[in-house]
């Protein structure tokens, strides 16, 4: 068992082209428990969490820019971030948890119950896939294959992920229902991303994804085209609760049943929305 | 200023040893790292019924690091743990394999991955047998045996009257079947023991364990030796809840038995897996509970009948019995009563101890009856309780007077004081609002369950300071900080002079299990009369010293006082140097025995219990009907403790029972199939984090018991049970449905308001 610390993004290319049974450690809060468990055998590890590159949040022009090795700490307390992001990530585990665990973790983990995955599809963000070979860009929607499978080719880094500025100028949200209250696990999660029109508060643009309801983080388009150019009134609302738990593909596992995924849905997409709006005072939905 | 006046029992004292603990300097044994110390780590069946053919060592000692692999051919002992009769748990298994987290063989290496791998690399050959996975299965005809004596572990009846006859004579008649699931005791610290041969023939384990004279005299009779030769010290103890007897016992003895073989120390210590697998639960139960009352609502009868899921093994299935026998019919005056208990096996993981002791599952059932009974008669649930409440002077359901001590209408009284909250404004009809109430009682100390005696000794230095060990342990719930306050206040000398020393089974007398919330009773009262016994003989000093008769002085702040001219003073450190050298003793070994339990075995009526501690709980909540989460609003928690000594400890303790109460009555459930447990971590299995607390207040009821320190009875288990059944029961009248299991989650609720069972915001008909 070896254990590298890299110190650039080139660096760990090297080191992982030199150790192909090695396995890429950032927090380690997924990855620790997985080869302790048996479930991974590395034959090494390569510590992402101390590259500088990494552990970044920066705005170009056109971008707004997160290292993979920014951690949920990071996410959750910065400013710039959209709130869909900035609550899932405040909501991964505990404190101990956030101060070492990274998006980019949460990303490459693929857990189809990942809290900030549900806020990057509702982002479009693109993730940055780095190898000795080559560079390519892929789109958060196209990343997730099956639960813990991912698009990442064995020698690549993820090196950051951004979403267009523009996506700023919306409103977002998120909420997520477990067992408990703290540190735990979404049995079902939920992000949304808006705009409303000035005046009449009529949605004008909307995004809506979930987790932890089918094999990968979920868009539940069907329900976007349902809502644009809607009022949020509670006769709305009423809807997005009656018909969300239909437009999606759960299961029942030991933390939830499918049933209760399904009842729950749409309570959460609500909840999402209200966190979007209300802090801008715009959240007209009725009073729930 | 006579010093009658007690000036350190009562006040709110900090723990004594909390400073350690919240800044990380005490010691855990997982913390201790000795030169050679090697690692132990069991493999376990994996299966849940089973014939051990044979474990073939091999492959795993051709593991780098792997020292040695134990199969119970090489225990030199009769290979052989329980805590009670009957011992039937093998430490590693023989033939046949009663549970899939049954150890059967240990491998001990230089690391623990190593022993991991070791474990890993054995070649164990079982022939599956159908496992026996319901209590049904296991009391069916024909069933197959899973110990030689059949699968009913212990049974009793408790027969107050008679029963039939006044349920068929009753006017009102209510009657219902109640089920709990299983419950993890989820303390932070798993299991830990490390054995550190002495060279001298003897061996030292320190445990994280609950009750040290249990762990030397198994230890030593599985490695046949003298009791003598194995000293037992209890290290800090991250919580045990009753968790940490039996499972404490097995990995003392497989780290003793691979320490004296290897001569090196040798550290087992659980993982949080190994820890909900391989170690006691809390009992799942079936209770059937038939009630009849007048139209006035006195209830002349109790008919209950009551399953316990005991799993494979004993551990204290029979005691569980007996206590879930005595108290099930409730803090009541009933005349006629009629309880059958039984513990049956079945091929999971076997349950014993776990704070509160069978009377959780009895009082949700119970009290989720008097509901019942009170929705029936049209009456106050509360009213309901009143009208039937135990006063002094009246029998319980053993037919047992107790003439003072029974606070339970004082209990009952101060929640109906309390204003019930305020619903909040709330124009939506996403929220639905409820409150529940429950009474409970339960005995304290060991009672009908065995003796009861705690030796205490109390030493003072020639610096009038004093040190007081007893076998009893501190286990996070405070009794270290309770022994202080007792002989601090006794020898008038300053708490922060007074240390309670670690248990080893070398230096204080053996006191007995830490258990039934007999430390603050039992415990105290042993360290009271150790500490008047020194002061005694500290009195007949000073007086010498005084020149006056020992009647008129009193001890106050360190000093020996003259009580008609209290500016003559004499600082206790000179008194007790001065009675060193005279030979005067300042060493006391004192017996606290509670009276003994008198009564039938066949019918359980006489005295069992030295007190009873009573408990009236309200609990107001409110549920998302969307979600079917709960936000507790307001917990309040009445208890008659007798005397309050340290009133934090108290309310740590009714805080941290409470919120295990809850855990149980809402969130956590031991998910099984084909006998393996599924959840067995705590992201699946959902104990209570920090902010799932809810907001307990402790109410105190102080109604004298005669046989405790200063009239206080204990606390530890009570609020449990109390806060799960009224969890269960405000869950009910807000959503105008009774849920008749344990627990009832979120899942549970959404369901009942989705499929129309709610009567109240049911979708359908909100
Ligand atoms: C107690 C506890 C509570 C938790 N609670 C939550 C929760 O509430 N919500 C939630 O979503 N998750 C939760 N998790 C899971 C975990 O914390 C998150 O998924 C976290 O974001 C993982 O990040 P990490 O940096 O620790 O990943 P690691 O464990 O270091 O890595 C995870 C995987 O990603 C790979 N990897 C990491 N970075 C890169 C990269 N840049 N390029 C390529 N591959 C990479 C690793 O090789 C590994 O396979 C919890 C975990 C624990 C232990």
């Amino acid at each position: 068992m070896y254990y590298c610390i890299p110190r650039t993004v080139n660096e760990a290319l090297q080191t992982v082209a030199e150790h192909p049974a090695g396995a890429f450690i950032a927090g380690g809060t997924d990855l620790m428990i997985l080869i302790s468990e048996g479930l991974k055998k590395p034959d090494g590890l390569i510590d992402l969490s101390r590259i500088e590159d990494l552990r970044a949040i920066r705005k170009d022009e056109k971008f707004l820019i997160l290292g993979s090795a920014v951690t949920m700490r990071q996410l959750a307390r910065h400013e710039d971030i959209p709130l869909c992001l900035r609550m899932g990530a405040s909501q991964v585990g505990s404190p101990q948890i956030r101060s070492v665990a990274t998006l980019g973790g949460n990303i490459c983990n693929a857990s189809p119950c990942g809290d900030t995955l549900p806020g990057l599809l509702v982002l479009d963000a693109e993730f940055l896939l780095k190898s000795l070979k080559e560079e390519r860009r892929v789109k958060a929607k196209d990343f997730f294959l099956s639960p813990k499978k991912t698009a990442l080719r064995t020698g690549e880094i993820l090196v950051e992920v951004r979403f267009p500025l523009i996506k700023l100028t919306g409103s977002s949200g998120f909420a997520k229902i477990g067992q408990r209250r703290g540190q735990v696990i979404s049995q079902v999660n939920a992000a949304v991303w808006c705009t409303l029109e000035k005046e009449s508060g009529v949605l004008s643009d909307l995004r809506i994804a979930a987790g932890s309801v089918a094999p990968v983080p979920l868009e539940l388009t069907a329900l976007e085209e349902k809502l644009l150019g809607k009022v949020l009134d509670d006769e709305t609302i009423e809807g997005v609760r009656q018909v969300a738990g239909e437009l999606i593909a759960p299961i029942t596992d030991v933390r939830a049943t499918e049933e209760y995924r399904r009842a729950v849905m749409g309570s959460l997409i609500v909840d999402a929305l209200r966190s979007a709006l209300e802090a801008s005072g715009r959240w007209k939905g009725g009073n729930k | 200023m006579t010093g009658k006046e007690l000036r350190i029992v009562g006040r709110r004292v900090r723990k004594v040893d909390g400073i350690e603990l919240v800044t990380g300097q005490a010691k855990f044994t997982a913390d201790m790292k000795l030169p050679g110390m090697l690692y132990g780590f069991a493999r376990r069946a994996g299966q849940p019924a089973g014939k051990l053919e044979g474990v073939k060592k091999d492959e795993a000692l051709k593991i780098p690091g792997v020292v040695d692999v134990l199969t119970a051919e090489d225990l030199p002992g009769p290979n052989l743990i329980g805590v009670l009769p009957p011992f039937d748990q093998p430490v590693l298994a023989t033939g046949d394999i009663r549970y899939a987290g049954e150890s059967v063989a240990f491998v001990v290496a230089e690391t623990r991955e190593a022993a991991k791998r070791g474990a890993a690399a054995l070649d164990v050959r079982i022939t599956e047998v159908p496992p026996i996975l319901t209590v049904d299965e296991a009391l069916g005809d024909g069933a197959r045996k899973i110990h030689e004596n059949g699968n009913i572990t212990f049974s009793r009846k408790l027969i107050k009257g008679d029963a039939d006859k006044a349920l068929a004579e009753a006017p009102v008649v209510v009657e219902n079947t109640y089920e709990t699931s299983f419950q993890d005791h989820a303390y932070l610290e798993p299991e830990t023991d490390l054995a550190v041969p002495g060279g001298d023939g003897r061996i030292t384990v320190y445990a994280s364990c609950q009750s040290p004279f249990h762990l030397r005299g198994l230890i030593a009779a599985n490695l046949s030796v003298p009791a003598g030769r194995v000293k037992v010290v209890q290290s800090n103890t991250g919580g045990s809840f009753g968790g940490k007897d039996d499972v404490a016992v097995e990995i003392g003895i497989l780290a003793a038995a691979a320490a004296l073989r290897t001569g090196r120390p040798v550290l087992v210590a659980h993982e949080r897996g190994e820890s909900m697998v391989g170690s006691n639960l809390r009992h799942a139960s079936r209770i059937t509970i038939t009630t009849g009352a007048t139209k006035e609502g006195k209830i002349v009868a109790r008919k209950i009948k009551i399953i316990l899921d005991g799993g494979a093994y004993a551990s204290e299935s029979p005691f569980v019995v007996m206590k879930a026998l005595i108290h099930a019919a409730g803090p009541y005056l009933i005349p006629h009563v009629f309880v059958e208990s039984t513990a049956v096996y079945t091929n999971k993981t076997y349950a014993g101890a776990f704070r509160g002791f069978g009377v959780p599952q009895v009082t949700f059932a119970s009290e989720s009856q008097m509901d019942e009974l009170a929705a029936k008669l049209g009456m106050n649930p509360l009213t309901l309780r009143k009208i039937n409440a135990l006063r002094p002077g009246d029998a319980t359901a053993t037919g047992q007077v107790f003439k003072q001590s029974v606070g339970l209408l004082q209990a009952i009284e101060i929640l109906e004081k309390e204003r019930l909250p305020e619903k909040p404004e709330d124009p939506s009809d996403r929220y639905l609002y409820g409150t529940g109430h429950s009474c409970m009682l339960q005995g304290i100390s060991n009672g009908a369950e065995g003796v009861d005696v705690v030796g205490a000794t109390v030493q003072v230095s020639q610096d009038g300071s004093a040190l007081v060990g007893l076998g009893l342990t501190e286990l996070g719930q405070g009794s270290r900080t309770v022994y202080a306050q007792i002989a601090a206040e006794e020898l008038g000398i300053p708490l922060e002079t007074v240390t309670v020393r670690q248990v080893d089974t070398d230096s204080v007398h053996d006191s007995g299990p830490t258990v039934a919330s007999r430390s603050t009773t039992v415990g105290g009262m042993a360290v009271l009369k150790a500490a008047r016994e020194v002061k005694e003989s500290l009195l007949d000093m000073a007086a010498l010293m005084l020149q006056t008769d020992k009647k008129e002085i009193y001890f106050q702040d360190g000093f020996a006082i003259l009580s008609k001219n209290p500016d003559a003073r004499i600082p206790l450190r000179e008194v007790a140097t001065a009675a060193y050298w005279t030979g005067h003793p300042l060493m006391h070994l004192a017996f606290s025995k509670a009276p003994e339990a008198k009564y039938d075995h066949d019918t359980h009526q006489g005295s069992i219990y030295i007190a009873y501690n009573f408990g009236a709980h309200r609990m107001s909540i409110r549920i998302d009907r969307w979600t079917g989460e709960v936000r507790v609003l307001e917990h309040l928690a009445a208890h008659d403790v007798g005397k309050v000594i340290n009133p934090v400890g108290l309310e740590g303790q009714v805080e941290g029972g409470s919120l295990i109460g809850y855990g149980y009555a809402h969130m956590e459930k031991i998910e099984e199939s084909r006998g393996i447990i599924r959840n067995a971590n705590f992201a699946d299995y959902a104990v209570p984090s920090i902010k799932d607390r809810i907001p307990t207040r402790t109410l105190v009821v102080e109604e004298a018991n005669p046989t405790g320190p200063y009239g206080a009875k204990g606390v530890g288990e009570p609020p449990v049970a109390a806060t799960a059944a009224c969890f269960a029961n405000a869950v009910s009248d807000a959503l105008g449905v009774r849920f008749t299991r344990l627990p009832v989650t979120r899942q549970d609720i959404l369901r009942a308001l989705q499929s129309g069972a709610a009567t109240h915001g049911g979708d359908k008909n909100g």
